[in-house]
């Protein structure tokens, strides 16, 4: 290699060896003494360290850099170097094998550092694809809701989710409007009478809205899978069924009563007549007898007058006055309807 | 000095045999050969289990190697270092840079290299 080259006398200075190869003298039979080719090497390893230090973004191509900066060092190395008295090298190649040392340490700090930054690359890439997958949830998510949203906006039944802790939230317009309008909900919860109706069971309730009406509701409770106690409540406002239907049993009875009333009527009026006519011929035939004549004329006058009764009834009953019937008969109040707060399941 | 390759699934193992020391009379060949050996592995070991002196020359194979590998993708390990080479890798600081295992096998195999001792 460059063993003959190394054997040379020394004769540079520093103004020899300011060519970037010290090589170049040792080829002309001269030999750099070695403080100036430390000095070379240091103004060398300088540019090498501005080289780095503008490509410090990129620890691969700066460890590569380090790396030809070595192999450099390594030719330019004197043959025998480290085999030449057990591993000991010659003194004028110190100043290579200190750059060797420094290049390796930078070569094996850039490694490390590398490997770091690529690992961090893998995690930044495993990040951003958990990101990607988040946001394609998180829009798959707002895309549920909205049709969500758009179903339970088309369903006239109040739809609110009821948590464990009792508290609601509507998920609807009906829901919201219940959620203000039924007393109950002061605290954010569903009316009380809305318990009547056990989880996962249908029933009818009723309560009050604020404004005092009555309301009735078909409660339907569904627990929510996974919805740590949390159901679903539909409630669908049934008060002008209700009422209609109220009013046909209230009417239904009272065609009822009507119809029994004129057939007791017609009944009772030919007996009744039976009876007058009789109390009438009594008092002729005995008229001599002023006791039996009064009598005869009492059963006569109670006859008229029951049978005046008779009439009344079933002109009442043929015209369907209610509230004179009621008057007249003693009924039960109409069943349930508005007066009828307070919640009990039917 | 010569190669004795061993190829194990998608690793290689070179072992220099034929000589004690790699140095300047071998190294360029040396060099080829291996580069050769070696293409297309992703796990790249180089056996110095019967070398047991380097000169300039023989360290520059094995910077050779290192670098082909990381041009490459692939890993590069040395394994079987004797004391004498074990102390050059370790006078220039190579010994940092380079994931040196006691053997082939362990080389090969990967995971984190030893604790220099």
């Amino acid at each position: 290699m460059h063993e003959a080259e190394e054997t040379g006398s020394v004769a540079g200075g520093i103004e020899e060896v300011e060519v970037s190869d010290a090589r170049t003298g040792r080829e002309r039979g001269q030999r750099p003494d070695t403080d100036a080719a430390d000095l070379v090497e240091l103004f060398r390893i300088h540019d090498v360290a501005l080289d780095l230090i503008a490509h410090s973004d990129d620890e691969e191509a700066l460890l590569d850099r380090v790396l030809d900066e070595y192999e450099r060092r390594l030719d330019e190395l004197p043959s025998g170097t480290f085999t030449d008295g057990g591993g000991k090298h010659r003194p004028e190649a110190a100043s290579k094998v200190r750059a060797l040392v420094m290049f390796a340490t930078q070569a094996a700090a850039l490694r490390e550092k590398a490997a770091a930054s690529r690992a961090m690359a893998e995690r930044t890439r495993q990040l951003e694809e958990a990101n990607r997958k988040l946001a394609a949830a998180l829009a798959d998510a707002q895309t549920a809701r909205t049709r969500l949203e758009s179903v339970s906006a088309a369903i006239g039944s109040a739809v609110i989710i009821s948590r464990s802790d009792g508290s609601i939230e509507p998920l609807n317009a009906s829901g919201r409007e219940l959620a203000g309008e039924v007393r109950g909900d002061v605290d954010g919860r569903l009316p009380a009478s809305f318990d009547s109706v056990a989880r996962n069971s249908d029933g009818e309730v009723s309560c009050l809205g604020t404004s005092g009406q009555g309301r009735r509701f078909l409660v339907v409770r569904r627990d929510l899978p996974e919805g740590e106690g949390a159901e679903v409540v539909l409630a669908t406002d049934v008060t002008r069924r209700y009422r209609e239907t109220e009013e046909r049993h209230r009417l239904e009875k009272l065609s009822e009563v009507m119809r029994t009333l004129s057939v007791l009527s017609h009944k009772i009026n030919n007996p009744l007549t039976a009876l007058l006519g009789r109390a009438q011929i009594l008092a002729s035939q005995v008229s001599d007898d002023p006791n039996v004549v009064k009598a005869a004329s009492v059963i006569a006058e109670s006859a008229t007058r029951i049978a005046g009764l008779v009439r009344e009834v079933a002109l009442v009953a043929r015209e369907g006055r209610e509230e004179a019937i009621e008057r007249m008969l003693v009924m039960d109040p109409p069943h349930g309807g508005a007066g009828r707060a307070g919640g009990e399941a039917e | 000095m010569n190669l004795r390759i061993r190829r194990e699934g998608d690793g290689v193992v070179a072992r220099l045999t034929g000589g004690r020391t790699l140095e300047y009379a071998d190294a360029e060949r040396i060099k080829d050969e291996l580069a050769q050996a070696f293409s297309g592995s992703r796990r790249r070991v180089v056996d110095l289990s019967e070398v047991e002196f380097l000169d300039s020359a023989g360290v520059g194979v094995l910077v050779s190697v290192f670098k082909n590998a990381r041009a490459s993708g692939a890993s590069a390990a040395f394994a079987g270092l004797q004391p004498s080479v074990r102390a050059v890798l370790a006078l220039i600081r190579l010994d940092s840079l380079f994931d040196v295992y006691p053997d082939a096998e362990s080389a090969l195999a990967g995971g984190a290299p030893p604790a220099a001792p």
